[in-house]
């Protein structure tokens, strides 16, 4: 490889490592999961209450002490189950195969200031 | 004529083959789009070996092949997409001469998962999936590269 495609890279691999950071720590707690099944809004769940919900015949979440997790689902890759919990605000668990999307919702926007 | 339709027989079979690998040792990390794309290998190698038109062909034959075998019509929506961008920008790659084979294949790799996530996206419908741009986007260069240097070397060893 050249020195400037070597650099190229580096830069884009540097970048998307900040961007990964910027997502896994700056994220505060989730509030509510949202759940969509078939690109259509299947319910929103409190993360506070433990609960397990679910998604047709094919997906079992499950909620506990904040955190959300595919618990069981009938794809063949099996990788929202093995994805884990979740519990940042803007994390998600998605289901390919299945269509479900997990997303973690916060509280309402907050701002810094307000100008009218 | 036959020459070629023997040549084109065996590297469609040879990149079924190295799908029907994968498939068997995944060397899957937890998400979405992350894979070897060992079939590249067979692709990107044909890209310099012979010509963009007969990577087409074989890549185009190979993912129906795989898709009918192993994966429903989703999986192929994701594969076809993938093929087809990442074959594009590694010919206009290679066409500006200028680039090294590791960089056209870690070109290749970036833009078969963007093109994977922008499938996605349209599927789902959902803005969340451009989160996994970043993990992709690494995992495009770390496989791209890796099947660009196999690639140099096999061109090598052939000379």
């Amino acid at each position: 490889m050249k020195k400037k495609e070597i650099i190229f890279v580096f830069i884009l691999l540097v970048s998307a490592l900040g961007w990964l950071m910027v997502q896994s720590f700056a994220g505060k707690s989730g509030e509510t999961a949202r759940v969509d099944y078939d690109n259509r809004l299947y319910g929103t769940y409190p993360l506070s209450r433990e609960r397990i919900i679910k998604i047709g015949e094919s997906n079992t979440l499950e909620i506990t002490e904040g955190k959300i997790r595919m618990k069981e689902a009938t794809c063949p890759d099996q990788i929202c189950r093995k994805q884990g919990w979740i519990k940042r605000k803007g994390e998600s668990i998605i289901c390919l195969p299945n269509k479900v999307i997990v997303t973690l919702e916060g509280t309402e926007e907050e701002f810094d200031g307000v100008i009218n | 004529m036959a020459n070629k339709v023997s040549y084109l027989g065996i590297m469609t079979a040879l990149a079924c083959i190295m799908s029907y690998i994968e498939f068997l040792l995944p060397f899957s990390v937890g998400i979405y789009g992350v894979k070897l794309g060992l079939a590249n290998l067979v692709i990107v190698s044909m890209l310099y070996l012979a010509n963009a038109r007969q990577a087409l062909l074989v890549s185009v034959v190979r993912v129906l092949l795989v898709s009918l075998l192993f994966a429903n019509f989703a999986v192929f929506l994701y594969s076809m997409s993938g093929a087809a961008v990442s074959l594009l920008v590694m010919t206009v790659a290679k066409k500006k001469e200028c680039f090294s084979i590791m960089m056209v294949s870690i070109l290749g790799g970036i833009s078969h998962n963007l093109a994977q996530l922008f499938v996605a996206y349209l599927l789902l419908e959902q803005l969340i999936v451009w989160n996994y741009f970043p993990v992709l986007l690494v995992s495009g260069i770390i496989t791209g590269g890796l099947i660009g240097y196999l690639t140099d070397r096999i061109k090598r060893a052939l000379k």
